[in-house]
């Protein structure tokens, strides 16, 4: 059907002009219904009926930008916790389960406590709170049926299980064969419902090692921690989504709890499905299911404000690793009406193997193996960053590709971009949106995205309008306004000299 | 195509409902029937110069993909020239052809937003097309003429050098990276076609006859099959097809064979020491099998249970009982033609590092003699069969399995196959297999950490093999 159309689309405006923005994208838009429950929470369905199957995603609109200092981590520890089910699911006997879990809490209460005293702390009442801590965990694990949430998916058939945390959101989904849909009800709607955060203290030692495995044995985790941290003073997109070490330590059962309190009412749930399913038949098992969550206040946003910068921030990371630069100047957020100026600018210089980066610090001057520059790092909520990257070529300096990069930047905004290498921007933001129609999973992603963040999941469509009222004047009047020394962090990884290496 | 999505819709149909009762618990469901899965049938055909074609109509969207498979790889590249598969198919692509300039190339492809792509890897190369449907009359000519006559013009082939050397200075720079490579050279042997990599040397020694003698050596019509879906009809497509690569004349080389493994044991102690980790990545493992051994179905559910998804007993013990992981899995990998790597994966910080060996090592030794379950004998099992649909639910799976199955000399019905001996697969087969397959003590253990910082010393398991990764000049 969605062929169809556009086909009908291509006879009539010619080879070259292919679909014009949104209005080409009538017919799927057509296909996709939204309600909204009682409670607040909002559902987007989309059928469509390729194969007997359907992905499913929540889209929370909480994410680490709602911590605070010392509950650093918390928002991504919860989307662990989400996972070990509810009185329903993950456990047998909740009535005492829920007493265990309280011993578990003091028992940790009380080591913390004796732990803070520092070296002041008696070694055998330490080892003492140790064994006890232990004893409560396992009394407490008497309850547990390990991973029966997974267990579900699984054995149902279930594909793409997972979820993740960023500064702006928390998602999670997974697809089923299309007949267990309400499989995804059950087992979704329970965790906010009523999550049973079971074996939490252990999970946490799970999320620490998730810190090791991305950030602190990886020289990009670190460069992308260090950059974030130099560009931002005051907003949380300074800080890192699985959150500092010490706070992961400290955190306790009640800390999350209050923290799922606060963020996880409807009103602030998007629930997507995409797939071969019946509409009228998802809107009943919504009501059956999320239905029972009650309403709750929508939470304040973000207080805090980055302030303008008005100085070059440089951190320099000295590792046992090849060099790479980054370059981050601070933007409007991604809503802003200039945004389709930014994925302009974007695509001029990175999209292809005819982009200005490759071209110039790749191609003919051979100084890089991969440059690129992309808006919105960390997110597109609060104002973020357009972030250069450049991975200098063996036997070139960060310095070479940072006087490369400006030079291409100052040409932005000295010379007008041509018709054509904005034509084609344009042409490939089309022709991806095409293809990201293919897949259930990553179509109902952006939907959820885009309703997300904005309200209203036609911005999705929407997005390409922007794009095309683009003009070479923008790109420059943008480029002039962002791209100054003063709004910029530069972090660099700097490679140890050999004999500093074991 | 069309009939098949219709009578998909059926099972669709509408259904006035209301809101029901929740269920207590997710065991009280009850499901409908499962969807039909439509399986298209590709149009399959040969031109007079060998070369194999597969055609499948997809309208939904209106795009085009073609998809060529390439007898082709660094399998069979000289060992004093490694490097030289990757970069005759980067080349060929940069490079443009004879007729056609690489960066004129990129610059069409750009503005339509159509991308012609070439690459080679170890056993396969691909070459690619996807573009809006009204641009393919553009991009297949490319395709074939990229095919058939590549320029190889010096500067690209030094581009494409670069690239290489960069690859070669960073790849101590991500850890799981070094132990996955690391473990794979020591499985298959570090100097053989499958465990051999690219050093500067290797690839300062490649000149610019070699690529061409490469390509002349491998690229002819005989050893290609071509895939093709999207928004066209099969006879149109078909003729462009014939137009673009008829005249290709036949090369007249043998369909090359891949080399044999060797099968010498490669268990033992293996370290490298990495001093800026704080976690450390350990593999344990050994070679496994093809896929068409007649105990990859059992190995497959061995597996399941052991080692894949968020329920195995990995999962379970290693990351949410014990917490010494955040990543922690098994998986036996075959492949189509020689044996793959069986791999179990742990992460986890300096000093629980000789812990996490012996928590994935008793999971591994625990198959063979503790009883199987029948739930977790029914989940590695199900989750396999019941999601078959995903197997089905884009038009270029279905198509790419066929084609994938033809040139590695696999049944057509191989898939079927499979299900039919996944669900056959008993308790008895899965304890067999381990006891047969998961002799731990055997295998070859590879930890990349910072070993001063070990629980244990990695000695109080056995004799250790240092590795070093020192990058030659």
């Amino acid at each position: 059907m969605l062929g169809r159309v556009l086909l009908l689309l291509y006879v009539l405006t010619g080879p070259i002009s292919v679909i014009r923005g949104a209005e080409s994208f009538q017919e799927i838009q057509s296909r996709i219904t939204t309600f909204t429950l009682k409670n607040g929470m909002t559902f987007i369905v989309m059928e469509r009926h390729q194969a007997p199957v359907a992905s499913f995603v929540v889209y929370a609109d909480v994410g680490s930008v709602q911590e605070v200092k010392g509950i650093t981590g918390i928002a991504h520890i919860f989307e662990h916790i989400a996972f070990k089910g509810s009185p329903a699911i993950g456990g047998k006997n909740y009535e005492e389960e829920r007493l265990a879990l309280d011993r578990v809490d003091q028992a940790f209460f009380a080591l913390r406590d004796e732990r803070h005293k520092g070296t002041k702390a008696d070694a055998a009442k330490l080892k003492e709170l140790e064994s006890a801590f232990q004893a409560a965990q396992e009394g407490a694990g008497k309850f547990v049926i390990k991973n029966e949430y997974g267990d579900a998916i699984e054995r149902t058939g279930g594909r793409d299980m997972n979820a993740g945390t960023a500064w702006d959101s928390t998602r999670y989904f997974f697809s089923l064969p299309s007949n267990s849909a309400e499989l995804w009800f059950f087992l979704e709607s329970e965790h906010y419902l009523h999550p049973v955060m079971r074996e939490f203290y252990k999970e946490k030692d799970v999320v620490m090692e998730e810190r090791r495995m991305r950030t602190e044995s990886q020289p990009t985790g670190k460069l992308l921690e260090e950059a974030l941290h130099a560009a931002y003073k005051a907003h949380p997109y300074g800080e890192p989504v699985v959150g500092h070490m010490s706070d992961l330590q400290e955190i306790t059962r009640p800390d999350a709890e209050s923290f799922f309190k606060k963020y996880y009412v409807p009103a602030n749930l998007t629930g997507v499905i995409v797939g071969d399913v019946d509409t009228a038949k998802i809107r009943a098992f919504a009501e059956t299911y999320f239905g029972r969550i009650p309403a709750g206040p929508k939470p304040e946003p973000v207080r805090t404000v980055e302030p303008p910068q008005d100085a070059e921030h440089r951190v320099t990371l000295r590792l046992q690793a090849e060099r790479l630069i980054l370059m981050a100047y601070h933007k409007p957020d991604g809503l802003h009406p200039d945004n389709g100026v930014y994925r302009a600018i974007s695509g001029v210089l990175s999209e292809g193997r005819s982009s200005r980066l490759y071209t110039t610090l790749v191609r003919d001057q051979k100084i890089a193996v991969q440059a690129f520059g992309f808006p919105d790092l960390p997110g597109k909520k609060y104002p973020g960053l357009f972030t250069f990257v450049a991975a200098p070529a063996p036997g070139h300096e960060n310095a070479e590709c940072e006087k490369a990069l400006e030079t291409e930047i100052e040409r932005l905004k000295n010379e007008p971009v041509s018709a054509d290498e904005l034509d084609g921007v344009k042409r490939r933001a089309r022709a991806g949106l095409i293809t990201g129609l293919a897949d259930n999973l990553s179509l109902a992603n952006s939907l959820a995205e885009w309703q997300g963040l904005t309200g209203d999941w036609r911005n999705l469509f929407r997005q390409l309008d922007q794009l095309e009222a683009v003009k070479p004047a923008d790109i420059q009047r943008v480029a002039k306004q962002i791209f100054t020394a003063t709004n910029r962090t530069i972090a660099t990884i700097e490679p140890l000299p050999a004999e500093e290496k074991k | 195509m069309r009939k098949l999505l219709s009578s998909a819709l059926v099972f669709a149909s509408v259904v006035f409902a209301q809101p029901g009762k929740p269920v207590a618990s997710f065991k009280d469901l009850k499901f409908p029937a499962p969807g039909r899965i439509p399986v298209p049938e590709p149009v399959r055909f040969q031109l007079p110069n060998g070369m194999i074609l597969m055609l499948v109509e997809d309208h939904e969207l209106p795009t085009i993909n073609v998809n060529a498979m390439i007898r082709v790889g660094s399998l069979w590249e000289p060992a004093g020239k490694a490097g030289l598969a990757v970069i005759a198919g980067t080349v060929m692509r940069t490079g443009g052809s004879v007729t056609r300039n690489g960066d004129q190339l990129d610059r069409e492809l750009d503005r339509l937003a159509a991308s012609v792509e070439i690459g080679i890897g170890g056993d396969l190369g691909t070459a690619s097309i996807f573009c809006l449907k009204e641009d393919i009359d553009k991009a297949l000519p490319i395709l074939a003429d990229l095919l058939q006559h590549p320029a190889f013009p010096q500067d690209k082939i030094e581009l494409s050098k670069i690239e290489q050397r960069d690859n070669i200075a960073r790849r101590n720079d991500d850890p799981q990276g070094i132990a996955g490579r690391e473990f794979n050279r020591v499985l298959y042997g570090k100097d053989t076609p499958y465990g051999r990599v690219a050093e500067n040397a290797t690839i300062n020694a490649i000149t610019r006859d070699d690529l061409v003698a490469f390509h002349k050596q491998f690229f002819q019509p005989e050893s290609v099959i071509v895939a093709a879906w999207g928004d066209f009809k099969v006879a149109e497509m078909r003729a462009k097809l014939e137009q673009a690569f008829a005249s290709w004349p036949r090369g007249g080389r043998p369909w090359h064979k891949v080399p044999a493994v060797e099968s010498a044991n490669r268990g033992g102690l293996y370290l490298i020491d990495k001093s800026d980790v704080n976690q450390s990545s350990v593999m344990l493992g050994r070679l496994a099998s093809r896929s068409d051994d007649p105990d990859y179905c059992a190995l497959t559910v061995m597996n399941g249970i052991l080692g894949d998804g968020f329920a195995s007993r990995l999962f379970s013990q290693v990351r949410s009982e014990q917490a010494l992981a955040y990543a922690v899995w098994s998986n036996w990998s075959a492949e189509y033609e020689f044996p793959g790597v069986f791999t179990a994966f742990g992460g986890t910080k300096s000093e629980s590092t000789v812990k996490i060996i012996k928590a994935i090592r008793h999971e591994m030794d625990r198959l063979a003699t503790d009883p199987i379950g029948d739930e977790e004998l029914a989940r590695a099992k199900d989750s396999i069969l019941k999601g078959m649909a995903f197997e089905f639910d884009a038009i270029s799976k279905t198509l790419g399995r066929l084609a994938t199955y033809e040139f590695h000399g696999y049944p057509r019905d191989f898939l079927q196959r499979y299900q039919d001996g996944i669900r056959a697969v008993t308790k008895a087969d899965v304890v067999r297999v381990a006891k047969q397959y998961l002799k731990s003590d055997q295998f070859a253990v590879l930890v990349l950490g910072k070993e001063k910082d070990f629980d244990a010393p990695l000695s109080s398991l056995g004799k250790v093999t240092r590795i070093d990764i020192t990058i030659p000049k």
